[in-house]
């Protein structure tokens, strides 16, 4: 069967619907319905998009594919978060030690050294944290 | 056909390797393809072939190439230079669990 953007705009709409947010997912999925629909034989549109619904396993497989999609995402996403933490940890543990010996030695500006410590481990690191989580407890309930 | 019991965990190397033989192939390709290849046996259901293929482009493995056709976009898969090698890893791998699995499922006469 051929397709008309009638029809295309149709499936595009649809995955809109039952929750297809993702444009790669939706890009993905839009080929893949028309392209099964395309390569039968039978002119009936309505017939064909349910018997490609039936073959993803219905419109709740759709939401499972988001929210594969979303998991995939924030798991990048928590990774990341992760991979800055460690980073201004370890700054943050460099600052405090040169801190200590700058103080030990009576040397100046040790304090400074202590105050960006906290500041980033404040400003940084804290939020990082929370960002990080707050993500995974919308994902959770999502 | 195999139950999904049994293929969950050799899809990604399928699909990996097939993708890597063809050069680019896209999602509806690769379910009809494998499908052919293996007279119907191994059915890779639409659920499991884009979550694997998101998970492989996320990781740099495979990267896409989009060609227009009329108001849709089909999105060609191909595997990338860093690939390659997985690819490589993966069939060593699973040619090893065949061996193995032979092992046990047809044991030589002693």
């Amino acid at each position: 069967m051929e397709l008309t953007e009638k029809h295309i705009t149709f499936i595009d709409n649809s995955l809109s619907l039952y929750g297809v947010e993702s444009k790669d997912l939706k890009e993905d999925l839009l080929d893949h319905i028309c392209t099964y629909i395309e390569n039968q034989d039978s002119d009936d549109f309505n017939m064909l998009y349910q018997q490609a619904l039936q073959k993803f396993g219905g419109y709740a497989s759709f939401q499972n594919l988001q929210l594969e999609t979303n998991h995939q995402k924030l798991a990048k996403q928590i990774i990341t978060v992760n991979r800055l933490k460690f980073s201004l940890g370890f700054l943050v543990i460099v600052l405090s030690v040169v801190s200590l010996v700058f103080q030990m030695m009576q040397w100046p500006y040790a304090n400074a050294w202590l105050l960006a410590a906290i500041l980033i481990s404040v400003l940084f690191i804290l939020p990082a944290h929370f960002y990080a989580n707050y993500k995974k407890s919308i994902h959770k309930y999502s | 056909m195999y139950s999904k019991e049994l293929t969950k965990g050799t899809l990604q190397p399928i699909i990996l390797t097939l993708i890597n033989e063809k050069g680019r192939m896209y999602g509806y390709e690769i379910t009809q393809e494998v499908k052919k290849m293996t007279s119907g046996k191994i059915d890779i259901s639409e659920g499991a072939l884009y979550p694997i293929l998101h998970k492989l482009e996320a990781k740099k493995v495979l990267e896409t190439e989009k060609v227009f056709i009329g108001k849709r976009v089909r999105k060609y898969y191909k595997v990338t230079k860093e690939g390659k090698k997985m690819v490589a890893v993966v069939t060593e791998e699973i040619n090893d669990f065949i061996e193995t699995l032979s092992l046990i499922f047809n044991p030589k006469p002693i």
